[in-house]
């Protein structure tokens, strides 16, 4: 349990496939035309500019940026910036064993309470599960 | 080319039982009466809300008694709001549209209960969408995006603790000599490291203070300035730059800044080189953005601030004097009302006891969001003007 307040994730009419996509188990990026992934809230692809914008399934691959620690939870909170591997990163925890900067890690799903679905990583197994 | 010719702070800190709306009338009033003149005199307003509320809107301008304006916006870019308020007012002013425009900001984050840090958490505890699934995951507020943005800095450039710490130690320093600084006790290097984590690798003591208060200048134009009651303090050249570098493989984040494109095209209007440049008046809502301001403007490499820091270089008899009155980390925070303050209390020459010798340029920065939105300003005195 955390000891601070951690508001729930809420979907928004924008998000609301991709927090589809995270209940049954599945990272969605948007996609254009060009084949480009970008982040799920851009407007236009970051790599093109195109608006016509899809959604595509990212592998959920990816490997670390940038680490930081948040010890006023319990236990801890490791926050982490991901390199997924089709290029757009993501911000969020890394739960389980630590890794460093730029190792592999790999997106998990967790629920808390009655909010949204949302990834998480952890570190990537040996086996390459 | 317009000028700040008044000047206007209230109580700042831990200043209870009044509204945003009550600070920001006696900012404006201040001001004007700084100049030398008075409300009426006022023809154009801007207006910087925050977010505790009630937040300033534009009923401030109507509630404070100014009727006849021909000049009234509020606008926002976070804390690059102070330096885009003061380029607006110039240009409204260049072009007749206002002779005496006001630029203020106010807030009340704190309260008897609260440090008012949560005040800024509503942002991350309020989101819908994206942002809310970095909220559930843990990021719950700026503290976290920046302490990720200073680890990539930290880690690319190997920057140390001891050269952020630097920071604080030196701004402690100028904060010494401040009246209006909240934080005036001496600070060592350990009591730096001492200081609780509060995200890692982020100490308390490379946060900035949460303070209550109101700020305001008044812009108007040159001319009119030489015949007020203050030396003017010349707006000579100014930025923006909103470079939202995308998330995404072979991205900036946290290691360079629209700093670089604002400093570089406050620069150029002003016609002035970095050498020129006496004071740094630079946006520290953590440690960290000073050191990135810094090699952004180029007062040094990439990378290269944390050892100019640990020199020296930034405090009291250092080469490159640097938020001279302690800036948000020693003397109060109030968006980039507190590096603008500064600046013109030393170009003017009334900085009393921390008064920089040379003091004819300042350059003024503001930074929004997580390293989103920046401005600039060249501030000079009459005597460089």
């Amino acid at each position: 349990m955390s000891s601070v307040t951690r508001a729930p994730a809420r979907r928004d009419d924008m998000t609301a496939a991709w927090f589809d996509g995270l209940r049954a188990g599945r990272l969605l990026l948007r996609a254009c035309p060009e084949g480009h992934r970008s982040r799920p809230d851009v407007l236009a692809c970051d790599v093109c500019g195109s608006l016509e914008l899809g959604w595509a399934e990212a592998s959920g691959w990816g490997s670390t940026v940038a680490l930081a620690v948040d010890r006023s939870t319990q236990p801890a909170t490791h926050l982490v910036v991901v390199a997924l591997d089709e290029g757009p990163w993501l911000i969020t925890r890394l739960e389980g064993e630590q890794v460093a900067r730029g190792e592999d890690v790999v997106v998990r799903y967790v629920q808390d309470g009655e909010g949204e679905a949302y990834p998480v990583v952890t570190a990537r197994p040996a086996d390459g599960d | 080319m317009a000028a700040i010719a008044g000047l206007g702070l209230t109580e700042v800190g831990k200043v209870y039982g009044r509204t945003s709306f009550e600070l920001a009338a006696e900012a404006v009033a201040l001001a004007a009466g700084d100049a030398g003149l008075t409300l009426a005199d006022v023809d154009g307003l801007l207006i910087n809300p925050a977010f505790s509320q009630p937040a300033l809107d534009l009923t401030l301008a109507r509630r404070l008694g100014l009727r006849d304006l021909r000049v009234l916006s509020s606008l926002t870019a976070y804390g690059a709001s102070a330096g885009v308020m003061v380029a607006q007012a110039a240009q409204a002013v260049d072009a007749g549209a206002a002779d005496v425009v006001a630029c203020v900001f106010a807030d009340t984050p704190r309260s008897g209960t609260s440090s008012g840090a949560e005040a800024y958490q509503a942002f991350s505890l309020q989101a819908r969408g994206v942002r809310s699934a970095e909220t559930a995951a843990g990021l719950t507020s700026t503290t976290h995006r920046y302490a990720l943005a200073a680890d990539r800095y930290m880690s690319t450039y190997g920057v140390t603790h001891d050269e952020l710490g630097a920071v604080a130690v030196s701004q402690r320093r100028w904060a010494e000599m401040n009246p209006v600084a909240a934080m005036r006790t001496p600070l060592s290097l350990e009591e730096y490291h001492a200081s609780r984590w509060v995200v890692e690798p982020l100490h308390l003591l490379d946060c900035c203070l949460v303070s209550n208060g109101g700020a305001a200048v008044i812009v108007t134009s040159a001319e009119r300035a030489r015949d007020l009651r203050q030396p003017p303090v010349h707006v000579r050249g100014w930025g923006q730059a909103h470079p939202a570098p995308p998330l995404r493989a072979g991205g900036s984040f946290g290691l360079t800044t629209g700093a670089k494109a604002s400093g570089r095209a406050a620069l150029a209007m002003a016609g002035l080189g970095l050498d020129d440049v006496q004071l740094r008046e630079i946006y520290d809502c953590y440690t960290y953005t000073v050191l990135v301001t810094l090699e952004d403007y180029g007062f040094c490499g990439p990378g290269e601030a944390g050892a100019l820091a640990a020199s020296g270089a930034l405090g009291p008899g250092g080469a490159l004097p640097t938020n001279t009155g302690g800036g948000q980390l020693s003397s109060f925070y109030l968006w980039g009302m507190t590096p603008l303050h500064e600046a013109v209390v030393q170009v003017r020459g009334q900085a009393g006891e921390r008064q920089v010798g040379a003091h004819d340029t300042a350059m003024v920065s503001g930074n929004g969001g997580i390293l989103e939105h920046h401005s600039t300003l060249v501030l000079t005195s009459e005597t460089a003007a």
